[in-house]
């Protein structure tokens, strides 16, 4: 197994595996300025938040999160000008990571066409720069992996699932760290992630992550069938059932702690080792979340085929369905469902997965990759809500 | 010959690659890939991946996969019955939606 990977050192000593040119779009009102400034130059991508103008710190902190993500190379922010996130907001929080920064702002600027040329001019001059950086090798304790699951079926606990979770082990194991989120997915398997916290504190702070979500969830009324129609189709009838084949992409060593979000703070892997991250169970948010506190590759479980990709980091799919493989195999890189099969071995899936995505991590592409996937949403979790059902449940 | 997976001792379940028609047999495996037992299924299961009993389990006790509980009956299950959404119901959350 190899445990080396080619990757762009940062200011910061963070390592990239792509070198992506951000163009961030402070809100909604600035996005369409952004798109065409991205449009101009081939190796940049725009991205926004679709929550208004308003400055919610939690929204504010993913998107300084993703522009210091070391996948990012260089960041342009697009502001609008009346907006409350504002340019200046975020550009000082990402200016700590030392990477080339800029701003343009349509009403400062002169409107959008002058912003657009400003805009490209700036991004041209910036991918021209990282163009001339040269890649490095870096050992894997240098790798933060985020583990997702989205369109789960039946399988994704037969297969998928515990064949990642076993190349998480060698990952793990190698000194790497990787993180995996979705508490909801979590419901009722928390005696489990407990007994393995590294000590009482963090296993006390799983049982708190488990049961704020579940209070969350009774909380809206949502119910143990919240669950997309595909889960159901798939085999899956409650939630509890899907979270224990859903826990099982983590692998089966210590949890060095739960990542909380304080609103202007989104808490860091702070060591190398495997950690939980108070998030979203809503798929490409919680991705997006993973990587705005430095992941900077997806392993990626799914049973009825979902096509999820991210515009800042490759993302590696993997199913454990054999029926879904052969009817998408254009979307999936790993077909893990030879284990149901009988073709295949957890562990042998496992160490493919690994290979892989040290592979991904040296700059293969991914099938999301080749298609140009630019998957981008920011989680918000409503801070009102958040206050009355911490207060009345 | 239809197959179905038996994850841990303790389970009351087994998942089946396949959709079944009342009266199939089903051959139930290990994880490990050892072969346990024969069950004839009850009923039809129209959907591959989904669940039948490998016992009888009574209205409220426990439906148990992954050697953990993954809900209750909500209904009494015979011996090789397709189990959804119609005969169990969650631990922890309610099954119907509040309107």
């Amino acid at each position: 197994m190899a445990t080396e990977f080619l990757g762009y050192e940062r200011p910061d000593g963070q390592v990239g595996l792509r070198n992506h040119l951000l163009v961030m779009a402070t809100c909604d009102c600035s996005h369409q300025e952004a798109i065409k400034i991205a449009t101009a130059i081939p190796s940049a991508v725009a991205v926004t938040q679709w929550y208004g103008c308003r400055n919610d710190p939690l929204v504010a902190s993913q998107m300084i999160g993703i522009a210091n993500n070391p996948n990012v190379g260089a960041t342009l922010l697009v502001g609008h000008g009346c907006e409350s996130i504002t340019v200046d907001i975020l550009g000082q929080g990402i200016d700590k990571t030392k990477k080339a920064l800029a701003n343009v702002v349509s009403q400062r600027d002169g409107g959008t066409i002058k912003t657009i040329e400003k805009g490209i001019r700036i991004l041209r001059d910036m991918a021209t720069d990282l163009s001339k950086e040269k890649m490095k090798s870096f050992d894997i304790t240098n790798l933060i992996v985020a583990v997702e699951c989205g369109g789960s079926d039946a399988t994704s606990g037969l297969a998928a699932n515990p064949a990642v979770g076993n190349a998480i082990d060698k990952l793990i194991d190698a000194g790497g760290t990787a993180i995996f989120s979705e508490p909801i997915e979590m419901t009722g398997t928390e005696h489990i992630l407990a007994r393995r916290a590294v000590n009482k504190g963090v296993a006390s702070k799983i049982y708190a992550l488990v049961h704020n979500s579940e209070k969350w969830a009774k909380a809206r009324g949502i119910p143990s069938r919240f669950m997309s129609k595909g889960n159901l189709d798939g085999g899956l009838s409650t939630i509890e059932e899907k979270s224990l084949g859903a826990i099982l992409k983590g692998g089966t060593r210590s949890i060095q702690g739960v990542l909380e979000n304080s609103r202007n703070r989104l808490e860091h892997p702070a060591k190398p080792g495997l950690y939980l991250q108070d998030g979203t169970g809503w798929d490409v948010p919680s991705v997006t979340h993973m990587l705005a506190i430095g992941a900077q590759i997806v392993l990626f479980t799914t049973g009825r085929g979902a096509t999820t990709g991210h515009a800042i980091a490759p993302v590696i799919k993997v199913t454990g369905n054999p029926i879904t493989f052969s009817n998408m195999e254009d979307n999936i890189d790993v077909n893990a469902g030879r284990i149901i099969e009988g073709k295949a071995g957890i562990t042998a899936v496992g160490e493919e997965i690994f290979n892989l995505m040290v592979r991904v991590a040296s700059g293969e592409k991914t099938k999301t990759e080749m298609m140009g996937y630019n998957d981008f949403v920011i989680w918000r979790s409503d801070p009102v809500a958040d206050h009355l059902i911490q207060t009345c449940f | 010959m239809k197959l179905a997976i038996r994850l841990k001792p303790n389970d009351n379940v087994v998942t089946v690659t396949n959709v079944l028609k009342r009266g199939e047999l089903v051959s139930i495996f290990s994880e490990e890939g050892k072969k346990i037992d024969n069950v004839n299924a009850t009923t039809d299961v129209p959907l591959p991946f989904h669940k039948i009993a490998l016992v009888q389990i009574a209205k409220g006790e426990e439906v148990k996969k992954y050697g953990e509980i993954i809900g209750y009956a909500s209904e009494p299950i015979d011996k090789g019955e397709w189990i959804h959404v119609h005969n169990i119901e969650s631990v922890s959350l309610p099954e119907k939606e509040i309107k």
